[in-house]
């Protein structure tokens, strides 16, 4: 089995159960996902593969040596390519050019998220970092200032890693325990409950939970 | 001589357009078989890049009236106490309608035994079963809130005819 998928973060809204309760969800179009490339290992076993999403694209805008690299698979070419793992159970089954859909995904299930968030540009410690922040009045003058950085002659500098005001957002981040609360095979589509890092139209990688780092 | 140059112009000319011709044929033939896709799994994959329009994925209900301020509604809501299942009704004066499309919710205001209650309907739930307007009323906005200070003969509203 793959352990993943890629996916397209499509908006957020709103489903309702039937004993009347409200659940936020994040529409994501997962998928279809082609098998490119096997990735196998010294000792001559598949572990990861490589997935392409399917998505229109003009092929005179694709560069000649990923040309050469879909036509190896014998696939036209896709948008963003990703190594996913996979367990051994079933890997002999996968075959270039195999189109990987929604339905690996059951609902009820927790899946992680991989993504990058929305870019806030240079933001100060109250924002950044969750600083209290001074008073605002009686004359404090120290607002929304950070404060001391650090000590005296000893150690005579600061410390590394000393939260301070500058770039915030735009990194990726994984969410892990988001529950899967519809898959859409017909459609490519999932429902996951609550948000999800990143703009709408932004790609995500969409992982089983039991998916290990290699 | 100046009849000898025409022919010759005219030849050139007929000539160019051809070989041009031949060219574009070429090179779209060579492209278009680049282009192909050789599996036959890819080919069946629909391809889609819109952005989808989000109602698609939260249908809203089209089986209830067209609500507005001032209408008096009875309101059938399903109720579980204990295990078991019944059906509620809520009857007053509609004073706000909030939000639009899944999140759409109504205001529903009345006044028992001298005590007023209001509640809010989402109107998508499953648990509204139904909704009857049994009359309108002439208002002159949106949102009755200026209701909530008025009591007795004051705080009744005009039949729409």
């Amino acid at each position: 089995m793959i352990q993943g998928l890629i996916g397209k973060k499509i908006g957020m809204t709103q489903v309702f159960t039937d004993e009347g309760n409200v659940i936020p969800v994040t529409v994501i179009k997962a998928g279809p996902c082609l098998v490119i490339q096997k990735k196998i290992n010294e000792n001559n076993e598949l572990k990861k593969v490589q997935l392409g999403l399917v998505e229109e694209r003009k092929i005179k805008n694709v560069a000649k040596p990923m040309k050469g690299h879909f036509e190896k698979a014998k696939v036209p070419p896709t948008r963003v390519l990703k190594e996913f793992l996979i367990t051994d159970e079933g890997s002999e089954k996968i075959n270039l050019g195999d189109n990987i859909k929604a339905d690996i995904f059951k609902e009820k299930e927790n899946v992680v998220i991989i993504g990058t968030t929305k870019g806030k540009g240079f933001q100060g410690v109250i924002k950044r970092w969750n600083f209290a922040g001074g008073p605002k009045t009686h004359g404090s003058m120290h607002h929304r200032r950070p404060g001391s950085v650090g000590m005296c002659a000893y150690p005579g500098e600061v410390l590394k890693g000393q939260k301070m005001p500058g770039r915030m957002g735009g990194d990726t981040k994984s969410i892990k325990g988001i529950n899967v609360v519809k898959v859409d095979v017909e459609n490519n589509i999932i429902l996951l409950k609550g948000s999800i890092p990143g703009f709408n139209g932004n790609y995500v990688y969409i992982m089983k939970e039991s998916f290990k780092r290699s | 001589m100046t009849e000898e140059k025409k022919d010759q112009e005219k030849v050139e000319v007929k000539e160019a357009p051809k070989k041009e011709e031949i060219k574009v044929e070429t090179e779209t033939k060579e492209v278009k078989a680049k282009a192909k896709p050789v599996s036959k799994k890819a080919e069946k994959v629909k391809i889609t890049n819109k952005m989808d329009d989000m109602t698609r994925y939260s249908p809203v209900r089209t089986d209830l009236p067209e609500l507005k301020a001032g209408d008096i509604i009875r309101v059938s809501y399903r109720v579980i106490e204990g295990g078991k299942e019944r059906i509620q009704v809520f009857e007053g004066t509609v004073i706000a309608l909030k939000h639009s499309g899944i999140q759409k919710t109504v205001t529903v205001r009345k006044t028992s035994f001298g005590v007023a209650v209001e509640r809010i309907f989402p109107l998508n739930s499953k648990l509204v079963q139904k909704i009857e307007v049994k009359r309108h009323s002439k208002v002159r906005r949106s949102k009755l809130y200026y209701l909530r200070n008025l009591k007795g003969k004051a705080a009744r509203l005009k039949e729409l005819r």
